[in-house]
């Protein structure tokens, strides 16, 4: 049981992130929307211009003089902040281009021993091309050879949107469906145990309005993309609605509530939960994120997830977290219950590369079962 | 000279209830503590803050109009803050032109009038309407208004939406990113009697 364990945490961990940051914790800068620094409006991939600038001059640690465009002014592909530090100027026209990678290193600690390993966890270029409300988004690179399997390309996403001047819009394609709260880490409660994961996109269609200060989006999927490609047997019609009200610049409330009609092999199954962000100061965020799994016995029955996310800026560009997280068992045998405590340091000293340093420590409640991980990453976002 | 004694009683009768009026109308109101903040919403959804407590000014009551407050407020623009130093230069600079001096460092808020309220018990709730001085245009401005005792003074809170293109204000956009036209104000001020 505790190989199984470990294995399974090391699995979870060594899976890419397929994102770059996606952070809930700019909610202290007054940011409630992924869209005002994300191409995607789920959240994480590509920044935009304004993001990038952001990265630069507001979030980095040594960034806050650095050369930014007037006012008024359109992008300058040839800044620090721009794809490659601007080396390519103009020459990419409409283009926005990144290169996300994240050599890591992995140690697990459990009973009786211990496991390293080196790792390039993220190789992926994006790209997107925005014009009069269209988006076209997509990212195309590997996916680390964590499962035995040989390293193989992957597309994450790849959608296109249009997005009114009133709030409407529309995607289609392969995406993560909008659900809770985006963590930056996909091995959270919230994100790793409800399917939104680092490749549980879906095929699918988003439909988005917003409507002063609420967001609603939509998605419906055909299944996952993954069940696609591979023709597992899982796949699956969606549902997914989201819905968030900014109360405040620095408060948020976001309700949520997912459908998954059965497939080939799974049974039928859903979602609900809600989420509530608050930053009291600007150096400080706080999300809490409850949902309810409504599964059926074979899966485990009905569970609970549960993520706290505090995050604070000590010095610019320097953020520790906190997160504990809690996951029901369902009260079926064989099921745990897991419970954590996450401790992470976020360096951000330029804009184009970080430092995160997490540590996990999981306690599988059912099985009396402690393990211990240390994640440290070097994020490079060029 | 009864007749006579009664005419003196009740032209020093109507001059003590004058005096009154004028003593009421003419108390003067001291802006002390205070907050304003500009809510702005964005073009890609959400919205910011731009906070200031640089809030000055002296209200009087007006003798003719018991409902009407003569003086200003004035409000110090040069210290909007939204949280980002790089918003802060673009709003304070580029938008609200403050290094222009006077009639655009300064929002000014004067000939306020009261609807709904009772000037001699201004307690409750009700509306307001005033001229704003904003970024050399002046407007009429309208909006709710509360009034609660605080200690020996007041507290003031009104809102107002306020329309950028109104005050030859340019539509803020960077690199994608706006800040929608109408932006939402907000003011509470601690008022004490000087």
């Amino acid at each position: 049981m505790v190989r199984l364990h470990v294995l399974f945490l090391t699995l979870a961990i060594v899976g890419a992130a397929a994102s770059a940051f996606a952070e809930p914790m700019f909610l202290a800068k007054q940011y409630t929307r992924c869209t005002a620094c994300h191409y995607s409006p789920s959240g994480g991939g590509l920044l935009t211009p304004y993001g990038r600038l952001l990265s630069l001059r507001e979030l980095s640690t040594t960034g806050g003089n650095g050369a930014a465009p007037a006012a008024g002014e359109e992008n300058d592909p040839h800044g620090e902040q721009a794809f490659l530090y601007g080396a390519l100027g103009d020459a990419l026209g409409p283009v926005q281009l990144g290169l996300d990678m994240r050599p890591s290193h992995l140690r697990v600690g459990f009973p009786g021993g211990h496991q390293g390993t080196n790792l390039l966890m993220n190789f992926d270029l994006q790209g997107a091309v925005q014009k009069n409300g269209w988006t076209a988004y997509a990212s195309a690179g590997r996916e680390p050879a964590a499962h035995g399997e040989d390293v193989r390309f992957i597309s994450y996403e790849h959608w296109i949107a249009y997005q009114r001047d009133d709030g409407f819009g529309l995607r289609a394609g392969r995406f993560l469906p909008p659900f809770g709260v985006r963590f930056a880490d996909h091995t959270a409660f919230t994100r790793a145990y409800l399917d939104f994961d680092h490749a549980d996109q879906v095929y699918g269609v988003e439909v988005s309005d917003t409507m002063g200060p609420s967001l609603l989006q939509v998605t419906v999927g055909a299944g996952k993309a993954e069940a696609f490609r591979t023709d597992d047997g899982h796949q699956a019609f969606s549902l997914t609605g989201r819905w968030q009200l900014d109360l405040t610049p620095r408060t948020v409330l976001v309700g949520s509530a997912a459908y998954r009609h059965s497939s080939d092999l799974d049974p039928t199954s859903g979602l609900v939960g809600g989420a509530f962000g608050f930053a009291p100061t600007s150096r400080l965020s706080i999300w809490t994120e409850v949902d309810a799994n409504l599964q059926t016995h074979a899966r485990g029955g009905h569970s609970w997830v549960a993520v706290n996310e505090t995050a604070f800026e000590a010095y610019r560009g320097i953020w520790l977290k906190f997160s504990p997280q809690l996951k029901t068992s369902g009260g079926v045998p064989g099921f745990s219950e897991l419970r954590r405590l996450l401790f992470e340091a976020d360096l951000l000293p330029r804009t184009h590369w970080n430092v995160g340093v997490s540590y996990y420590h999981d306690h599988n409640h059912t099985f009396d079962i402690d393990t211990s991980t240390l994640l440290t990453q070097l994020h490079l976002y060029l | 000279m009864k007749r006579h004694s009664l005419q003196v009683l009740r032209l020093l009768l109507l001059l003590f209830l004058s005096a009154a009026v004028v003593s009421a109308a003419g108390t003067s109101w001291l802006i002390g503590q205070s907050d304003v903040s500009v809510k702005c919403a964005m073009t890609v959804g959400g919205s910011f803050d731009a906070r200031t407590t640089a809030v000055s000014g002296t209200l009087r009551g007006n003798a003719a109009r018991p409902s009407a407050l003569d003086g200003n407020v004035a409000v110090d623009l040069r210290t909007l803050d939204t949280g980002i130093a790089l918003r802060n230069d673009h709003l304070r600079e580029k938008y609200l032109e403050v290094g222009k001096g006077a009639g655009y460092d300064q929002a000014v808020l004067s000939d306020v009038v009261l609807q709904g309220l009772n000037a001699d018990a201004p307690a409750g709730k009700g509306s307001f309407t005033g001229s704003l001085m904003l970024h050399g245009v002046k407007k009429t401005v309208t909006g709710p208004v509360e009034i609660r005792q605080a200690g020996t003074g007041w507290r003031v809170r009104a809102s107002f939406p306020l329309n950028l293109p109104d005050y030859n204000i340019d539509k803020p956009r960077y690199l994608g990113v706006g800040v929608k036209d109408t932006v939402q104000v907000s003011v509470t001020v601690t008022v004490t009697q000087s």
